[in-house]
């Protein structure tokens, strides 16, 4: 526990600046919120800005993974020449992202509230429905970066093995590879075979006048997403113990 | 042991090492010298498990080697990088953590024999320092094969001085083998064993420094004049 906890730390420290600038930018989310309300009189502008910043945060595990992983490519042999096994350094730094994920998640809720709880009467119809939005929302928000990020990894590792091999050409086959599991995948995720694995469990929401359409997610489906995940996850850590070069 | 067997390691436009099989004998000090682009990186890369052969293979300790190979073999790169969010302090706690044979009180005496400050930020070192530390990371690690990677090139004297010195003292030769690549074949001729010779990535020669002196007359300078032209 001793060595992951290290590597923890230092995964930190190679992404902290990142982190706290991205928690002054939260604060200027609010500032920017403020300036709106006074330029317009829709009361529900409000959630706007904190909604937009909101939903930016999907890329943020993936964006600090690749930064850190960008960091560890100048020091290549470093980080590779290291006893703890691919998935545990992998694992470090998705946690990493996670842990700041939350972290700046929370403090965009704490300046929301800070900032809209004493106007409550211009959104009071609003208000309820808001806040269960957000908490729909904040868990996928968490799930979909962190299904990004495995994503993110495993484009790097391949990345890293084929410019050793095709040079230049590696980008391209990367964007190729992109491209075409993007297709793959929705053309599975529309097809009847995926329905009929995932659609069980269905969950329904309703979050009055914001989102007027009923939601349904499945159970099926996220867990179709975790083996997928996980899946990725394990064919990654393959990558870097024995593809990847220092 | 290390044992490589017909080993090729090519990337995308060349070859840079053609078809190598040797032993490395262990409790000794072993030079890989060569030309630029010999292969002499790249043949310490692949003992160290931090490149795949593209054919062959190679064995350290009966063990394939892989990125896990670490644990056997301390390695240092060329480049002298390490992690710059580091003091020298934290490099040392840090790589303590990661390497169960580092021997935190070894660090602390090469620590003070290269001049380095624990203080120092990584990323405030000169390139000499730099070189200290990743030499001193390395020799620090309890492990059979301590490899390392030009461990003097593009050093002042002084340094170069200094990183000798911990070679010397620091490596238990009863129970470690020490690798390392170099331009400076003079200067690493007193302290080596046995020398691999690399051309082009092939294996010129590789032999006991004693037996050249003695048989041939020659040192490995000379002999490399002789037969590289």
């Amino acid at each position: 526990m001793r060595q992951w906890s290290a590597l923890f730390m230092k995964d930190f420290k190679l992404t902290r600046v990142v982190f706290f600038m991205g928690l002054v930018m939260n604060g200027l989310v609010a500032l920017l919120t403020l300036t709106l309300e006074g330029a317009a009189n829709d009361s529900l502008l409000l959630f706007v800005p904190f909604a937009i910043a909101a939903g930016i945060h999907v890329a943020y595990v993936p964006g600090m993974v690749l930064i850190s992983l960008k960091s560890e490519g100048s020091y290549m042999s470093v980080w590779l020449h290291n006893p703890q096994a691919a998935f545990k350094l992998l694992l470090s730094k998705m946690v990493n992202g996670l842990i700041m994920l939350v972290v700046s998640l929370a403090w965009l809720y704490a300046l929301a509230r800070l900032v809209i709880t004493p106007r409550l009467s211009l959104i009071e119809p609003s208000w309820t429905d808001a806040w269960s939005v957000g908490w729909f929302i904040f868990p996928h928000i968490i799930w979909i970066s962190a299904g990004l990020s495995v994503l993110v990894m495993f484009l790097w590792a391949l990345h890293q093995y084929l410019k050793l091999r095709i040079g230049r050409w590696s980008w391209a086959v990367i964007a190729g590879i992109l491209i075409l599991s993007g297709w793959i995948y929705a053309l599975l995720t529309t097809s009847k075979l995926y329905g009929f694995v995932t659609e069980w469990g269905g969950m329904t929401y309703k979050f009055g006048v914001i989102l007027p359409d009923t939601l349904q997610t499945y159970t099926g489906g996220y867990v179709f997403d975790f083996i997928m995940i996980v899946g990725l996850f394990i064919l990654t850590a393959w990558l870097v113990d024995n593809k990847v070069e220092g | 042991m290390i044992q490589m067997t017909n080993v090729t390691k090519e990337y995308a436009k060349n070859t840079a090492i053609k078809d190598i099989s040797l032993t490395v004998p262990t409790g000794r000090i072993i030079g890989i010298v060569g030309g630029n682009g010999s292969g002499k990186s790249t043949l310490l890369k692949l003992i160290a498990g931090l490149a795949q052969p593209t054919s062959g293979s190679v064995t350290v300790n009966g063990e394939k080697a892989n990125r896990r190979t670490g644990q056997f073999a301390a390695y240092s790169s060329e480049s002298g990088i390490y992690y710059p969010i580091f003091t020298v302090r934290e490099a040392i706690r840090f790589q303590a953590s990661q390497f169960p044979d580092f021997n935190l009180a070894k660090a602390d005496e090469i620590m003070k024999l290269m001049q380095l400050d624990p203080h120092m930020k990584i990323k405030a070192l000169s390139k000499g320092n730099r070189g200290r530390l990743q030499i001193m990371l390395t020799l620090a690690r309890e492990a059979p094969y301590i490899l390392l990677d030009e461990p003097l090139s593009g050093l002042d004297p002084m340094v170069r001085d200094a990183i000798v010195k911990g070679m010397i003292s620091y490596v238990d030769l009863s129970t470690q083998t020490l690798i390392m690549t170099s331009h400076e074949v003079t200067e690493i001729e007193t302290l080596i064993d046995g020398f691999i010779a690399l051309k082009d990535g092939s294996l010129h020669r590789m032999a006991d420094v004693e037996e050249l002196h003695e048989v041939e007359g020659l040192r490995i300078a000379d002999w490399m004049k002789k037969t590289y032209d």
